[in-house]
């Protein structure tokens, strides 16, 4: 076959592809508009459930920290308690050592630790 | 765009997409009316079996409302929902077996032609002929001969390696060539 019979196929199949006519409605734009519509029900339930849920979850984990915090709250405070005073008095004493520093840098790294450990935690629970 | 300022049955297009970008189902719903003949179409000569493309064809519509806000301009509708319904049509064949499998070259040329010489013939033969190639072949070859894709368009939107595309269209036009040339089923 040559080269300009190929060329002549080619377009008789584009002009074949053109003139197959496209499907009538037939309900298909309907059945679509429903799934869509049951999707988004669905996606605003989920807001709804995982609101509920970190609520749920928020009044659990106050409840835990507020139990926490009265059994172990004073021997805490005591303990954040001396370790300023130890903190306060090496710097009084201009004796900048490194026990102090590294006592803060504890608590600093700790406190951010922390931080991050919660929101890392949120996001992942948010995705 | 708030609803109430667009009237459906006489938004353009363009209006149509940025409702819909804003969450209006009853805006999005019309796009579907307006898109669906041409969406069914594409994905019907890529599938095999009508049913099977009507379901992909729902399927890349919703996938659709859901990314609508990716879409940066509506004049870029249709690129970009074609690229969603080959996504989807590809996602679902290499969920059933593997669109990246060796062909089977050998494959025969069906001889039950009833001898269609109406201009509908012609229809009828190039859907049933259609159905002859594998799902790449039918692929590469209604993305290059019906969309008017380019080699490096259909790579870029198929994701398949340019040697396995232009392997793709050349044997699914020779197989259409021989199946749809005069007298090949004659007897």
């Amino acid at each position: 076959m040559t080269e300009q019979s190929f060329d002549a196929f080619e377009a008789d199949l584009r002009r074949a592809f053109a003139g197959i006519e496209d499907p009538a409605d037939d309900g298909f734009a309907a059945a679509v508009s429903r799934r869509v519509a049951r999707r988004e029900r669905g996606a605003e339930l989920g807001v709804w459930a995982r609101a509920a849920a970190f609520t749920v979850a928020g009044a659990a984990g106050a409840t835990a920290a507020f139990a926490l915090a009265q059994n172990a709250g004073p021997m805490l405070m005591a303990q954040f308690g001396m370790t300023f005073v130890n903190v306060q008095s090496a710097l009084a004493a201009g004796d900048w050592s490194t026990g102090a520093a590294s006592m803060v840098m504890t608590q600093a790294l700790l406190a951010l630790g922390l931080g991050a450990g919660g929101v890392a935690a949120y996001r992942a629970v948010a995705d | 765009m708030a609803r109430g300022f667009v009237d459906l049955a006489t938004a353009s297009e363009a209006a149509l997409i940025l409702a819909a970008q804003a969450r209006d189902q009853g805006a999005f719903g019309e796009l579907v009316k307006r898109r669906q003949g041409w969406a069914r179409a594409l994905l019907r000569r890529m599938c095999a079996s009508h049913a099977e493309a009507d379901d992909l064809a729902q399927e890349a519509f919703l996938r659709a409302w859901e990314r609508l806000r990716d879409l940066e301009t509506p004049a870029a509708f249709a690129g970009w929902f074609r690229r969603i319904a080959v996504t989807t049509f590809l996602m679902a064949k290499r969920k059933a077996k593997g669109i990246h499998e060796t062909l089977d070259d050998s494959m025969p040329l069906a001889d039950d032609r009833s001898g269609p010489d109406a201009a509908a013939g012609a229809r009828i033969d190039l859907e049933r002929a259609l159905t002859l190639l594998s799902d790449g072949e039918r692929l590469c070859v209604t993305l290059n001969h019906a969309e008017g894709l380019s080699h490096a368009e259909i790579v870029d939107i198929t994701g398949l390696p340019l040697g396995t595309v232009k392997s793709h269209i050349n044997r699914g036009t020779d197989k259409l060539r021989r199946y749809l040339s005069p007298g090949a089923h004659a007897a």
